[in-house]
């Protein structure tokens, strides 16, 4: 049976009205939905629409500036963060939001100008207002992102901050504080940390942490470009580092088991870092998207001990002219309705974004040309990315977030100063034909916002509870800016909480299939999406046309599967453990 | 502005001005010129403006000339101003619409700027119509083509490279590679392999054939692959006069080091100094750039100049092995052993397990005549698995020395398995086995010594024994 919708009633309401969406509806969406692919050259922008898909909201209340420290040093972390997180700490069903900042840590950036992160409440729809003050989570260090987990099961949700220098580990003290455990738990990441994420690999019912390290930043190694102007340098200058494993001992320890796992055995640049089930055999694996390096898949050897790297051999390593890219933000998703786990991670410019299909069980190939990726991100360097099904018509699409690490032209359309207008770029939007194959939104909608800035961090959630996606992203050396889906729709939607109550908490890793007649929808529960961000935990799915479900699956961390009556959609419902009917 | 826009834009522009430019050749009127790209040289580095500076004069003074904008827009593509480099090679096509070289630059240049593949596609085939036998065109044409998608015509021009060029590694590595994006899993592996025998060791040629032989179901192979795809090794390249031609006109410090480097590992040691003193000029506490022009210096015999940037490598970096070794080597043709010993150890400091600088320091010692020592670090370098017949050779001298015999036989014996017909070997082996007592085997190896070289002092020996008898 279906647990009673466990969020409270939603007091958020989205401006906006059922006519305009219907009016955007009938003049723009035109030949989108069921599209085959070959009706449109996958290159192509699809449709002619004007209007903006999504709409940033003024008023919003952000005030938080990233402030990189860059002063003419070209010091790499300057142009390598910042991420966001959505999250509901406090369990009022809203999402707050946390923002990390560039900081002192940095040689030479003045002490006493001091950066800290912020964290928003979200008080009414689109509003936010700053409280960082008193919430405990003003880290002063260099920021990069943060993770999201309840570590301790209290059912509350604890911050995780990814520094450039030591990490901290934030406990929530009953939604209304955050308490800094770092040290009382004895978490010791000291390097240069970028994405993270929760999991619970070993399955002892606690949350693990694994972080990705970038590499050895040494600010003595000064780089310059082919014309000799001093500039960032990439990652092959400084050492690699290798990431990091942190076991969740249960009783208030966090210990350090990147050795014992295998993890430290390979060193690369890690950056992003994507959570799913990739060989399917019920165990969570962990896939890192490393800039200049082989990407690592690392393959739970279901021992609650080992993983082992197999991306060389499941084709995921390289790209299929068997090179490593710039690997920046990654997410795992089944693009193409097959049932399978996809990956889609983000590059440098002159690299495309790659798209690498699940074929066959144990095997990817690099799908980027086929499916119309390739030419339009060339020009490009994508961080962030987030799928999600903007439209409602049964499958994820793709937003990017880019921005340049080394000079390009400078930008008219960029109001940044310089030397920054020259590292801005616009950000990207693709349509998914529910195939895998994309096209560039319409018009304005493919960018996804009208600013040219250094987009990195993007993070999602249906900020409004109107049953659609929004986002918000962050900017190197800028502010971060709210987004809301004013996409025009074309099906239903269902938006799942999956808990577990023994452990008073959302079951991350657990497996998701919602039936609807022939089509199977499939996700994991993991808000660590993207690069250095961290998403709403709940499971969103567009489900086309579909007026009701036939039934959920859930296959929990654990290894056990269960299932779920099915319901009418456009809802949110909680999938709570226990409630089902179990299956064998 | 979408980039498809942009691209319609750029498109239209493009081809407003072919045909104004057809129109305007048909009159026999001059190709109106662009506006001279004028990048902000003051930034750059001395080399770099001066020649750009010199470029762009070039196209001032004869806007007509078209190896004047080409010129300048190699220079500038050089130097990764791929905007500027773009108006050149346009105007330059322009101006002389039938020769290739502007349309192949104008192509790459457009797919590196990433937002323009299908014009930069269009450029590549019509370079490729006017010199159908320029295998690189074709090679670029299919790449692109892959990154794309589009993988009938990439398959198509990739084998047209392989038709001009059938060795061309670099093409049966990207045809490969289409092959299996198109599901022709035992084609593309057939091509991939036959990358591998005519240039073995190219990582994405492994890392392709992995994830292949995997998804084929040949997993042992898959990992033999795999393993070997994780030590990098060498990289495949395309042989391309015209890009060659570009290369050759960077003057920043980045650019000279990188090609600087390459013209060393190629052996064309001259070329490389002259790079990496561009670089020294700008760089001057840069501890790798001084190594490699000290080593450089050594391979041409310039022992001095080899000194001076090695002693000044190792003082910036006391950690650079490689720098030590060279300089030790140095020291060695200068006669100044014990500074060469101080950086011999240096360097097997550094890198314990490099067997050539542990068998250099053995053979050092050796030389210097501290035995004993030379005997342990030759047993180490031994374990190593490094030391050539050779080495063997002097370590068992050493041990004969030493009056080690039982331990200088069993070396001769290894020295004389690889290479039986080793005269002094045989003549050295006998004197250890003399020194065994063994006096049948000493006969046997003067005898074998004899055998090889008639006139070998071990024939005197013999006699001296009255073995002759």
């Amino acid at each position: 049976m279906v647990a009673p919708d466990l969020l409270p009633s939603p007091r958020l309401r989205k401006a906006g009205s059922a006519v305009v969406r219907a009016l955007l509806s009938a003049l723009l969406w035109t030949g989108c939905s069921g599209q085959d692919e070959n009706e449109a050259s996958p290159a192509e922008v699809a449709g002619t629409g004007a209007a903006p898909w999504f709409v940033e909201v003024d008023g919003s209340g952000l005030s938080h500036r990233h402030e990189s420290g860059g002063e003419g040093q070209f010091w790499l972390p300057e142009i390598m963060g910042p991420g966001v997180s959505l999250f509901d700490p406090d369990n009022d069903g809203d999402l707050d939001l946390y923002l990390v900042n560039g900081n002192e840590n940095l040689p030479g950036v003045d002490v006493s100008e001091r950066h800290v992160n912020h964290f928003y409440r979200h008080t009414s729809p689109f509003v936010f207002q700053d409280e960082t003050e008193g919430s405990g989570l003003a880290n002063g260090g260099y920021g990069m992102g943060s993770a999201i987990g309840d570590y301790d099961n209290d059912g509350f949700v604890d911050v995780y901050v990814m520094n450039h220098g030591p990490d901290a580990l934030y406990a929530n003290r009953s939604g209304h504080s955050f308490e800094d455990v770092t040290g009382s738990l004895g978490v010791s990441v000291p390097g240069w940390s970028c994405s993270a994420a929760f999991l619970d690999y070993d399955r002892d019912g606690f949350l693990d942490l694994f972080v990705t390290q970038y590499v050895h930043f040494d600010p003595d190694k000064t780089c310059s470009d082919r014309a000799g102007r001093h500039d960032y340098c990439g990652p092959k200058v400084f050492e690699p580092a290798v990431d990091v494993l942190l076991r969740n001992d249960g009783g208030g320890r966090m210990i350090d088991v990147s050795h014992a796992s295998g993890i430290d055995s390979l060193a690369a640049a890690g950056l992003g870092v994507a959570l799913d089930d990739f060989d399917d055999d019920g165990w969570i694996d962990v896939y890192v998207a490393n800039d200049g390096y082989a990407n690592h898949l690392w393959l739970n050897q279901a021992d609650g001990v080992r993983f082992e790297e197999k991306a060389l051999l499941y084709g995921l390593a390289h790209n299929a002219s068997g090179q490593a890219e710039a690997g920046m933000g990654v997410v795992s998703t089944d693009f193409d309705g097959d049932g399978r786990p996809d990956l889609f991670v983000t590059h440098l410019n002159q690299e495309s974004n790659t798209y690498y299909r699940h074929v066959q069980a144990g095997s990817f190939s690099d799908a980027t040309g086929l499916s119309g990726l390739a030419a339009n991100s060339m020009a490009l360097t994508g961080f962030g990315v987030i799928a999600f099904d903007a439209e409602l018509d049964g499958d994820d699409d793709l937003f990017v977030v880019n921005g340049q690490v080394a000079r390009g032209d400078a930008r008219p359309e960029s109001q940044l100063p310089p030397p920054w207008d020259r590292y801005a770029q616009p950000n990207l939007f693709y349509l998914n034909n529910g195939r895998g194959i994309f096209t560039l939104a319409p018009d304005e909608g493919h960018r996804a916002s009208s600013r040219v800035e250094i987009s990195r961090g993007v993070a999602m959630g249906d900020l409004d509870h109107d049953g659609d996606v929004d986002f918000v992203l962050t900017n190197t050396q800028g502010p971060a800016h709210a987004y809301r889906n004013e996409a025009p729709r074309s099906g239903n939607w269902l938006l799942l909480r999956v808990r577990d109550e023994r452990l008073k908490r959302d079951a991350l890793g657990a497996r998701v299939l919602v039936r609807c007649g022939p089509r199977t929808y499939r996700k994991v529960v993991n808000p660590s999406l993207g690069y250095v961000s961290a998403s709403d935990v709940r499971l969103h799915f567009g489900l086309g046309d579909t007026k009701a479900y036939d039934s959920i699956d859930v296959r929990w961390p654990d290894g056990s599967e269960e299932r779920f009556d099915g319901g009418p959609t456009d809802r949110s419902v909680g999938l709570v453990r226990g409630t089902g009917t179990r299956l064998p | 502005m979408s980039s498809t826009l942009r691209i319609a834009q750029r498109g239209s522009r493009f081809g407003l001005s072919v045909c104004v430019a057809f129109l305007l050749y048909g009159c026999g009127a001059a190709v109106p010129p662009r506006a001279i790209p004028t990048p902000d040289t003051s930034i750059m580095q001395p080399a770099v403006r001066e020649l750009l500076d010199e470029c762009r004069s070039k196209v001032v003074e004869n806007p007509e000339s078209t190896e004047d904008w080409g010129r300048y827009g190699m220079a500038l593509d050089a130097h990764s101003m791929l905007a500027e480099a773009e108006t050149c090679y346009r105007q330059a096509r322009d101006l002389e619409p039938e020769e290739f070289r502007w349309s192949y630059l104008l192509g790459k240049v457009l797919e590196l700027q990433g937002d323009a593949s299908q014009e930069a596609l269009s450029m590549w085939r019509h370079a490729a119509s006017l010199n159908p036998n320029f295998a690189p065109v074709f090679y670029r044409l299919g790449e692109l083509e892959a990154d794309i998608g589009q993988l009938d015509e990439a398959i198509e021009h990739l084998g047209r490279s392989l038709e001009l060029e059938p060795d061309l590694a670099i093409a049966h590595r990207s045809l490969g590679q289409a092959l299996l994006q198109r599901g022709e899993l035992q084609r593309g592996i057939e091509h991939l392999l036959r990358a591998e025998s005519i240039s073995p060791g190219d990582e994405a040629v492994g890392s392709s054939l992995a994830s292949a032989l995997a998804r084929a179901g040949r997993t042992e192979e898959a990992e033999s692959y795999a393993r070997k795809t994780r030590t990098p090794g060498a990289k495949l390249h395309l042989t391309d006069p015209i890009e060659f031609e570009v290369v050759s006109l960077g003057r920043s410090s980045e650019l000279c080091f990188d090609r600087g480097r390459e013209r060393l590992k190629r052996g064309e040691i001259q070329a490389g100094i002259e790079d990496l003193q561009i670089v020294a000029s700008v760089r001057p506490d840069d501890a790798q750039v001084h190594d490699l022009l000290g080593r450089a210096y050594y391979d041409l015999h310039d022992l001095p100049s080899a000194l001076e940037h090695l002693q000044r490598a190792t003082d910036l970096d006391a950690n650079l092995a490689t720098a030590h070794f060279a300089l030790a080597q140095t020291l060695v043709q200068l006669k100044r052993m014990d500074g060469a010993l101080e950086h011999f150890r240096s360097a097997v400091g550094l890198e314990p397990d490099n067997g050539s600088y542990v068998a250099a320091l053995a053979l050092h010692l050796t030389g210097i005549g501290q035995l004993n020592e030379a005997a342990s670090v030759f047993e180490r370098a031994d374990r190593l698995d490094t030391l050539r017949p050779a080495q063997l050779q002097t370590w068992a001298n050493v041990l004969l020395r030493l009056r080690e015999f039982p331990r200088a036989a069993g070396l001769y014996e290894r020295v004389l398995e690889a290479q039986p017909q080793n005269a002094d070997a045989h003549f050295a082996l006998a004197q250890a086995l003399h020194g065994k007592g063994d006096l049948e085997g000493t006969e046997r190896h003067l005898r074998a010594a004899v055998e090889v070289d008639p006139n070998h002092r071990a024939a005197a020996l013999l006699r001296e024994l009255g073995f002759d008898r």
